[in-house]
């Protein structure tokens, strides 16, 4: 099958605990029963306070960590296997690029990584998408954050994979920046709906993105609230003023709130 | 704009003139003899008159200590690249890289004169084997410099981080992340190269400055013995100067 | 750097190290200048052997333990004299710089007309100290966050009051590290100046064993040294171990 023409995978998560061992033998469960069905092409965020088991969640789904309990599968296949195909691509809020390649290598690299022949156009056509083509030759210490954002998810996008994670990838960005790479993701996305979790502290940021939102409460992690977001795409930096919008980020915000306050409490 | 040139170049370099001062002034004001302390000048004119002879001599010592330098690095680069492949072998490596480095080892050179006879090879073996324990261990430990986020990101694209399915990952981002170790260990271990090719030098009594020193003392040239110390020591620096430079141009890109 | 290996590993490593020795002492794969350790061990513990070495020893402790103490209070004062007169700071660190590249075998021609055969191990055991310890306490200095530097500032504090209650208590444990690092430096540095015709000490026993052949001699000698640069470091650690708590650290 050629990379063309893969498609986007739907996503399977079912009773999926992750209990992690301390080393004074006690165990706390970072994730407790996570059951969620994506559907391909679906954009997913992932919402809660912190320390709720969105990361480990994440790490399960990008097979970086096994569940201790349940199942998870990508289009019938588990992370591993998905992986091995180059299924996968991911995107932290440490943008992860290797400082002495250039923006265009650090794009090629995981060609170089999965043992692949470099395709020289996808590597130019991702730099196009994320516009930065005038940067190819420039070196991540000469870019800006949001600059770096950008290289990083052309990088996790360049092996056409079926699935996208996304953990906090505008975290470490100024307002406004964040602001515009909300619109440039949803522009990319878009070009090529591709199953997406995103997982993000910003309320806004989620439904300007997803089509739903997911609200993951903590010790231990759960999904407390699955929220579909109707609004129509493309979605405009407008957008956010409207009153749908604004109805959802009260609802939601208010919902974050209550999962926090036990936390407040104590 | 050459009034501040000359105030910069004081404030930098007030000490080292300093010294140069009071040793002509010891010189002269204690009335010694040349045989005894020569004065700068005298040294200074030892090394022209003789200047082939120094040059070839300090182009020997520089050789034999850089070649040493590239050879230890070289090695102790490849059984690097070993180790991390099979972590066996640092295990059986690195105890004993340590422990070599918390000891006097330069003192010991002569333990490796008698081990491998006496000879200009010998002073190349003896500054290949020291500097081969710090650049493993300094390459080993760039090897294991890698951030989490990086390797997350290279298992996701199906690329193993460990062993010997993780060529790639070595390839393309354990061994450039080992370049600023790499550079820091060439920044040390430059001068001490020099130091063990001159020690080296100074007990085989071959070729090359360290015997020199030591030749031009016996036959009561004092002025010659120190030219040679003198330039010893002016090499010396420009490695480190050259190294450091090296180090400064190169570490600029690593830093994201 | 990553701290290395655990015991488990170091016990492994060091006994395959030893081990491998002896046999290739025993086999003689390196010809006679490598005997097994057995052989050193029992050579250097027959009386009259076990006697010279003891002596020589002593010699180059003395030597070493002396260039050890003056080294790094010439390198603590360098350090804090660029702090308290930040004109003479840029001299100071090349001058510091320039005199730790001069090889120390340059330096013995020179030392045994200035100070004299018998002192030169002590000043050169100082100079190799003195650097490390610069470095250090430079270091340590420099670990400061701005932020203190600003409250220093913004208080108005004087300098040298700035040095004693922040910047030198800030820096402790990056000195005691230097004077780790310097234990193996003063031992060295006081071999290398026994070479240049000093009377007694292990530098003198390992040259003259060279030359005459006296191999158990010689790695006797050496074992010696290491012991002694590994007994000072192991001071220093427990000093560091023992101490630094008491100090918050």
């Amino acid at each position: 099958m050629a990379a063309d023409e893969k498609g986007t995978s739907s996503i399977v998560i079912e009773e999926v605990r992750k209990r992690f061992e301390l080393t004074n033998g006690q165990s706390i469960e970072a994730v407790g029963h996570v059951d969620l069905e994506i559907a391909g092409g679906e954009f997913i965020a992932l919402i809660g306070p912190s320390g709720c088991g969105k990361s480990t969640l994440l790490r399960m789904l990008a097979g970086l960590e096994q569940p201790s309990h349940g199942r998870i599968s990508i289009a019938g296949e588990t992370p591993e296997e998905c992986i091995k195909h180059h299924d996968l691509g991911i995107a932290m809020q440490e943008h992860g690029l290797m400082p002495w390649l250039t923006a265009k290598k650090n794009v090629a690299l995981p060609f170089r990584l999965a043992g692949l022949p470099v395709d020289e156009d996808r590597v130019d056509e991702l730099l196009n998408l994320v516009g930065l083509q005038d940067f190819a030759e420039a070196l991540p210490k000469q870019l800006s954050g949001g600059m770096k954002q950008r290289i990083s998810i052309a990088r996790s996008l360049v092996l056409r994979p079926r699935v996208l994670i996304l953990d906090e990838p505008f975290g470490a960005l100024d307002a406004v920046t964040r602001r515009l790479m909300n619109n440039e993701l949803q522009r990319i996305w878009s070009q090529k709906p591709t199953t997406t979790i995103l997982v993000t502290h910003s309320v806004e940021e989620a439904i300007f993105l997803a089509d739903r939102v997911c609200l993951m409460s903590p010790r231990p992690g759960r999904l407390a609230l699955i929220e579909p977001i109707e609004l129509e795409r493309p979605r405009k930096l407008e957008t956010m003023q409207e009153q749908s919008f604004l109805n959802l980020l009260a609802k939601l915000t208010a919902a974050l709130d209550e999962v926090c306050m036990p936390e407040v409490a104590t | 704009m050459v009034g501040q040139r000359i105030r910069q170049f004081w404030t930098r370099y007030w000490g080292i003139l300093l010294l140069l001062l009071i040793w002509q002034l010891v010189v002269a004001v204690n009335n010694l003899n040349t045989i005894v302390a020569p004065s700068p000048k005298a040294v200074l004119l030892a090394l022209i008159n003789d200047a082939e002879f120094f040059a070839i001599e300090a182009a020997r010592t520089t050789l034999t200590a850089s070649g040493g330098l590239a050879l230890g690095l070289l090695l102790g680069f490849a059984t690097a690249c070993l180790s991390w492949t099979a972590p066996v072998l640092s295990g059986l490596l690195t105890p004993a890289a340590l422990l070599i480095r918390s000891i006097p080892v330069v003192a010991f050179v002569p333990i490796i004169v008698r081990v491998s006879g006496y000879g200009t090879h010998t002073v190349l073996i003896v500054t290949t084997f020291l500097t081969f324990f710090p650049c493993y261990v300094f390459a080993l430990s760039g090897f294991n410099d890698v951030t989490q986020v990086r390797k997350d990101f290279c298992r996701s694209v199906g690329c193993s981080t460990k062993g010997i399915s993780g060529w790639r990952f070595f390839r393309y981002v354990a061994m450039p992340s080992a370049v600023p170790n790499i550079l820091t260990a060439l920044q040390l271990l430059a001068p001490t190269a020099l130091l063990v090719a001159l020690v080296a030098e100074f007990l085989i009594g071959s070729d090359g400055l360290g015997y020199v020193m030591i030749r031009a003392r016996s036959d009561m040239q004092m002025d010659k013995s120190w030219a040679a110390a003198l330039l010893a020591s002016a090499l010396s620096v420009a490695f480190f100067v050259i190294f450091s430079q090296l180090d400064k141009r190169y570490r600029k890109t690593w830093q994201s | 750097m990553r701290p290395v290996a655990n015991s488990s590993k170091w016990i492994l490593g060091l006994g395959v190290l030893f081990l491998g020795w002896e046999i290739a002492g025993q086999q003689e794969w390196l010809g006679k200048g490598l005997p097994p350790i057995s052989a050193i061990v029992t050579y250097a513990l027959e009386p009259r052997s076990y006697e010279l070495l003891m002596r020589s020893a002593a010699v180059t402790a003395t030597n070493a333990i002396w260039g050890f103490i003056i080294g790094s209070m010439i390198g603590w004062s360098i350090a804090c004299s660029g702090q308290i007169w930040p004109a003479l700071k840029k001299g100071l660190d090349t001058l510091s710089t320039f005199v730790n590249a001069i090889p120390l075998i340059a330096l013995g021609p020179l030392l045994i007309v200035t100070v004299g055969e018998q002192l030169t191990p002590m000043t050169t055991a100082s100079l190799a100290v003195f650097f490390t310890v610069f470095v250090a306490v430079l270091g340590g200095f420099e670990r400061l966050p701005s932020v203190h530097h600003d409250v220093i500032h913004t208080y108005g504090v004087n300098r040298w009051r700035a040095l004693i209650l922040v910047l030198f208590p800030n820096a402790l444990p990056s000195f005691i590290d230097g004077l780790k690092l310097g234990t193996s430096a003063a031992v060295l540095g006081a071999i290398l100046g026994e070479w240049f015709g000093a009377p007694a000490g292990l530098g003198v026993l390992i040259v003259s064993s060279m030359q005459n052949f006296q191999i158990t001699l010689l790695w006797s000698a050496a074992f010696l040294g290491t012991a002694m640069s590994a007994a000072g470091f192991f001071i220093l650690v427990i000093v560091q171990q023992k101490l630094l708590p008491r100090f918050g650290w």
